[in-house]
């Protein structure tokens, strides 16, 4: 089956659109505004997950974080509740054991106020932890040192402070070896971490650092508090191998037999981002839908003037019928016009749909990000859309009879 | 034998009425013949030049075009005959205006799948033959009415048809105009083609070789006149 003339029906759709240059102009701007809200949806979309990853991202990828409850429940609180705490002693326990781990790092934080001279900062996060913290939390050391492994088997006072510490203390460059107080006792500055940042809305240098067996010997209510584990593996790749042999130690450290089931989690960044795209598949979906309903606005002004083009240009269909044109030549021809026009329009729009949410991250924070994808859906959408409202004009110029057609004034 | 219609018959229902456009009309017409149809209005003279042009088909009768039975053929079909066998001259000229004239006479020879620089020749030598040849880029708007008839008869003949179907051709023409329009197509029967003319001006109708007159449906006198 040949289509003759489809470059032909290109140049007269581009002749035709030139001649009615505003109805033309008037009739794509529905399709603009329709592609430019998909694509700009699109691209926050995009943008926002990008966001979300680079969140993530400040959780390594190749961490475990074994705790007493799960990041995402999914069942019942009280029988998490019901579960033992986990304790420093198995971190211990754990670190002679696997094989595929490289640090293994014990975490716990409580809230509290650290003074410095007559500076007193209320509200602090105080994390008690190991050595190995910071290699897994990639923080970086600005002045002195971390804590060490005699400081936390010893229990001593001291302690590693946060950016924002040093700060509020007047970034005293002296301040290593000084002596601070928290919650009223007696700490020795060790160290000084350099500016971290936020992750998940939590400010991250707003922190102090001390042994976890020093916290815990002053915890209140201790024996309810359960630590976490965090377990870096030694590379990404073997991550599996390294959840099966956490899950395999932690069984045999708390004596599980074969029928029971695990009594801890083992939390990981993937699980998050699993949840992400599952919480929000369907909301980008139903905003994308949105977003299309606008170009069905404008797929009816297509429609629309595409029935006018054909009821004016009745005469011509007549000529070209007599001169040979078979039915699906003259549809061809009235389709071809349809898409050039939103093709005209599609690209405006998508141009537009860029625009938008760049300026939109100029201003503000929101992220924004170009992606082929958001420009593959406004093609795909404007082109469909050309089809599904010209066919019927088409249709209906390609039935019109030559007799009648050709008499036509 | 190019044309041959037996007791062909058009029947057109305006509500409940039955109107004739032909009734019983047997008429052959031979390869080369050059015949004027005259006849009064709603003698019949459309509906013959429309089932003869394949752009509408008989209610009864047969309709044989060069030795083949054409009355039933499928839409597909008719519009391959009409591409393929016939080429029409209006008396409004019906070019497309947006188009330039060679644009005009290129499309017959489009919709027949011709490549475009074989068509592009053909239809400059089309225009070259109706005197044209400096004229083929202006727009039907831009040129005067026997010009626009010329481009016209440029498009009938691009793709050699087997006749040339011509329908007042100088209704919307004056006298000398009309006149050279006529002797273009006097040239082209002299070249060989087989036209048909319809006409109600008897003078136009004389450069015929044979006149047939319509009334109601009928052929009324079928005469040869050279």
């Amino acid at each position: 089956m040949r289509y003759a003339g489809v470059r032909e029906s290109f140049r007269t759709a581009i002749s035709s659109l030139r001649v009615r240059r505003t109805r033309a102009f008037l009739t794509i701007l529905g399709i603009v505004i329709g592609v430019a809200t998909v694509i700009a949806i699109v691209s926050f979309i995009a943008g926002l997950d990008r966001a979300v990853e680079k969140e993530f991202a400040s959780i390594g990828s190749d961490v475990l974080y074994i705790g007493k409850y799960p990041w995402i429940w999914t069942g019942k609180w009280y029988d998490y509740r019901r579960r033992p705490n986990i304790t420093v002693d198995i971190a211990d326990r754990l670190r002679e054991r696997l094989t595929y781990a490289e640090y293994v790092v014990p975490e716990i934080t409580e809230n509290g106020s650290v003074s410095y001279r007559s500076t007193t900062v209320e509200d602090v996060n105080i994390v008690g932890t190991s050595q190995d913290y910071i290699y897994i939390e990639n923080a970086e050391v600005k002045m002195g040192r971390f804590l060490s492994e005699i400081e936390n088997a010893r229990k001593r006072h001291s302690v590693v402070l946060g950016w924002g510490l040093f700060d509020a203390f007047g970034s005293d460059q002296g301040i290593v070896g000084k002596r601070v107080y928290i919650n009223g006792r007696p700490f020795k500055v060790v160290g000084v971490l350099a500016r971290r940042g936020r992750a998940f809305g939590r400010e991250r240098d707003n922190m102090v650092y001390i042994p976890i067996k020093t916290l815990l010997k002053y915890a209140k209510h201790r024996q309810r508090r359960s630590v976490n584990i965090c377990v870096k593996g030694r590379s990404i790749e073997e991550i599996g191998l390294l959840r099966e042999e956490v899950i395999s130690a932690m069984r045999v450290i708390r004596g599980l037999k074969g029928y029971e089931e695990n009594d801890f989690s083992i939390n990981e960044m993937s699980q998050l981002l699993d949840m992400y795209a599952s919480q929000t598949k369907n909301i980008y979906l139903a905003m994308v839908l949105i977003g299309a309903l606008s170009l069905l606005v404008g797929g009816v002004g297509v429609m629309n003037i595409m029935l006018v083009s054909v009821t004016e240009r009745t005469r011509e269909i007549g000529v070209r019928k007599a001169l040979g044109a078979r039915r699906r030549d003259i549809l061809t021809q009235f389709l071809i016009e349809a898409l050039v026009l939103c093709w005209v329009g599609g690209v405006i729009g998508i141009m537009l749909g860029f625009l938008l949410p760049f300026l939109v991250s100029v201003a503000t924070e929101f992220p924004f990000a170009f992606s082929v994808k958001a420009v593959a859906v406004g093609f795909l959408f404007t082109t469909g859309v050309a089809i599904f409202f010209g066919m019927y004009p088409a249709a209906k110029a390609a039935k019109k009879d030559p007799i009648y057609a050709l008499r036509y004034e | 034998m190019l044309i041959h219609l037996e007791r062909a018959t058009k029947i057109y229902l305006l509500g409940n009425e039955k109107i004739y456009g032909l009734r019983d009309v047997n008429l052959s017409i031979e390869k080369g013949e050059y015949v004027s149809v005259m006849g009064p209005s709603g003698s019949g003279k459309s509906t013959m030049l429309n089932i003869l042009g394949f752009l509408d088909k008989l209610t009864s009768g047969r309709y044989i075009f060069n030795g083949e039975d054409v009355s039933s053929l499928s839409e597909e079909k008719l519009a391959f005959y009409r591409n393929r066998t016939v080429g029409f001259i209006f008396q409004t000229f019906n070019l497309l205006p947006r188009m330039t004239a060679l644009g005009n006479v290129e499309l017959p020879l489009i919709y027949r799948g011709v490549r475009r620089d074989v068509r592009l020749r053909s239809a400059r030598s089309a225009l070259a033959s109706v005197g044209l040849s400096k004229r083929m880029y202006h727009r039907p708007n831009e040129l005067s009415g026997g010009e626009r008839q010329r481009v016209a008869i440029a498009r009938a003949i691009v793709g050699s048809p087997s006749m040339i179907l011509a329908d007042e051709p100088t209704g919307n023409l004056d006298q000398a105009t009309g006149e050279e329009i006529i002797q273009i197509l006097d040239s082209l029967h002299d070249a060989g083609n087989t036209i048909i003319l319809v006409t109600h001006e008897e003078s136009v109708a004389r450069h015929a070789d044979r006149i047939i007159r319509l009334r109601d449906g009928r052929v009324e006198s079928d005469e040869r006149i050279r």
